[in-house]
């Protein structure tokens, strides 16, 4: 009742004034973040929009070239064959990585186990750790020639060396591997945080009922964290159509483009072949492949503001 | 049935035991192997009978060769000021912002609100040339304020701040200081700033990971070396060393890696609990 009256009283235009201006420090005290945002994000993408009309070179020309840029773009074999690579990278990475988080999780959630808080910061190590020293690490180990993960196989199994970067075939999957390396334990201390929340009655009600623990993992944990196990699809999914770092330091794209992302072909049209209008092209497209799934990002985040 | 259950949880118990401890060295390997790598010649590091130790033990040439052949030490100094300046600015903007948003109803909330929910909409890699542009033209190619500017107001960091204000600042207490005659500024840095100390900390360590591990943005910026951050010029010295001196570029792997791995190792808690309530990065 009273929250209704008060909603009404700021309905009238008077009243909107008055709630204004009594609320002024408000406006004050968020004016720093949206100045900067309007600076730094509004801005560069409407003008971004803008650019991607032109065909900027970087230095001098800018001419208003009108859509041929994303005419060019829909023509482009480089183009499409980076949207392919990013859609198999996502395949190879998303399903795995969700359930080995999963499973991470149920394990590092087992009860009396030694030192579980220790096991929690190691698993997640590698996500702190920047992109760049991971991705030199990998490549020196899964160098062909020599490199440790070669060795070891050829020594245990007697397997001939493999190409995990220098063959179109594999390329993708190393940067995948690498990846899921990275990033398996974040998501999975995600989860577990969703896990924690399961009330004990339920673990002890599937005890009682002498539930094993591969049909309680099927039936109880799985259904319950689904909202945990969606916002991970949904957060990876945005991150390797993002991501440019993996690929950029572990195969820089290659062999023969194999591993080329759409980032990281922006990138390069805009830094290495001087392309930037035809590059602001690439991001806009970008934008709107993710907008549906940044949209759900955000819906996420106001959900969470309003329970 | 009851033995056979408890033998059957018995078993599923030592099986994660072991799968956590796979999971362990899966973790750390590559940790161990950077480390130890930045003692080795390459003829060690690439080799069928590879030894876990350097066998001329533990000498610090390759770091000398390091600091010797390139600026590093400019590079550390750059990292250092520009993750600890980011840091506090994020920190006292999101706090600003957060606390506003938990606590206050006023006219367009809402509407900002969604509007900071927009940002999650444009990362940086959408806007890359623009932005690019905009720096330039304003004089920010190969100033370190170029590298600063971007990182003040996280959206990640107001969403952060808004749930520990909304849970942790009572607004009976703020209610009380009114009464008392206190104005809002002064409930903000007497209140909530004191009272937020916790979440403001986890934030910041979880910022200050942020900027020094990011190398996207200082690699097109800066065009100078000297100007690079430590994680930016590891991509500039991986590059010259695809062809030999893997030594070198591993004592600048650790040297790079070793602020993070130690303030994780002190800040472990906070850190978790950030990275866990905070969703991490942008």
């Amino acid at each position: 009742m009273n929250k209704r009256s008060e909603r009404s009283g700021v309905r009238s235009r008077a009243g909107i004034w008055t709630e204004i201006k009594r609320n002024k420090h408000c406006y004050v005290w968020l004016a720093p973040f949206f100045i900067l945002f309007v600076f730094l994000c509004l801005y560069p993408a409407c003008y971004g929009f803008y650019v991607s009309l032109t065909n900027y070179d970087g230095l001098a020309r800018m001419d208003f070239v009108g859509f041929s840029n994303y005419v060019k773009a829909f023509r482009d074999p480089k183009f499409y064959s980076s949207l392919w690579n990013t859609v198999v990278l996502w395949a190879l990475i998303v399903p795995a990585r969700t359930i080995l988080a999963l499973l991470f999780a149920v394990l590092l959630n087992s009860k009396r186990i030694l030192g579980r808080k220790v096991y929690q910061s190691i698993v997640l190590l590698p996500y702190i750790t920047a992109v760049a020293i991971v991705a030199i690490v990998f490549r020196i180990v899964l160098t062909t020639e020599g490199g440790l993960v070669n060795v070891l196989l050829g020594n245990l199994f007697g397997i001939d060396p493999i190409g995990w970067l220098d063959t179109t075939a594999l390329s993708k999957v190393s940067v995948a591997m690498m990846n899921i390396w990275r990033m398996t334990g974040y998501f999975a201390l995600v989860m577990l945080a969703g896990m924690q929340k399961i009330p004990q009655s339920v673990h002890e009600a599937a005890m009682l009922d002498g539930v094993g623990p591969v049909r309680k993992f099927f039936s109880i944990t799985v259904p319950l964290m689904m909202p945990e196990i969606f916002f991970v699809s949904l957060i990876s999914t945005i991150w390797i159509f993002q991501n440019v770092s993996d690929v950029m330091v572990l195969t820089q794209g290659g062999p023969i483009n194999s591993s080329t992302t759409l980032v990281y072909y922006l990138y390069q049209n805009a830094y290495e072949y001087g392309k930037m209008g035809y590059s602001a092209a690439l991001s806009f497209i970008l934008f709107v492949l993710l907008l549906a799934f940044s949209g759900l990002l955000a819906k996420h985040y106001y959900k969470d503001m309003e329970g | 049935m009851n033995k056979n259950y408890k033998l059957r949880a018995n078993l599923v118990k030592l099986l994660s035991l072991v799968l956590l401890l796979v999971i362990i060295v899966i973790s750390c390997f590559p940790f161990v192997l950077m480390f130890f790598g930045s003692f080795k010649e390459d003829y060690e590091i690439f080799t069928l009978t590879p030894k876990l130790l350097p066998q001329n033990g533990f000498s610090l040439d390759k770091y000398r060769q390091l600091f010797a052949s390139w600026p590093f030490d400019k590079a550390m100094m750059n990292s250092i000021i520009v993750s600890v300046v980011t840091t506090a600015g994020a920190c006292f903007f999101c706090t600003l912002s957060g606390f506003t948003f938990a606590k206050y109803r006023f006219p367009g909330k809402n509407i900002l609100f969604i509007l900071v929910l927009a940002t999650l909409m444009l990362p940086l890699e959408t806007r890359l040339v623009p932005t690019y542009m905009l720096f330039r033209s304003i004089g920010g190619a190969d100033k370190l304020w170029s590298l600063i500017l971007p990182g003040l107001t996280p959206a990640f960091g107001v969403f952060m701040m808004r749930q520990f204000a909304s849970n942790g600042v009572p607004t009976e207490t703020m209610e009380a200081a009114r009464i008392e005659g206190a104005s809002e500024a002064r409930i903000l840095f007497r209140i909530a700033f004191p009272m937020l100390a916790p979440g403001i900390f986890s934030l910041a360590i979880l910022t200050f990971m942020n900027t020094w591990n990011d190398f996207l943005w200082p690699i097109i910026i800066m065009n100078r070396k000297e100007n690079l951050t430590v994680t930016a010029m590891l991509r500039s010295i991986g590059d010259v060393s695809m062809n030999g001196g893997y030594g070198i570029l591993l004592a600048a792997v650790t040297l790079s890696a070793l602020p993070i791995l130690v303030m994780y190792a002190v800040f472990n808690k906070q850190l978790v609990k950030g990275i866990v309530e905070g969703s991490g990065k942008e």
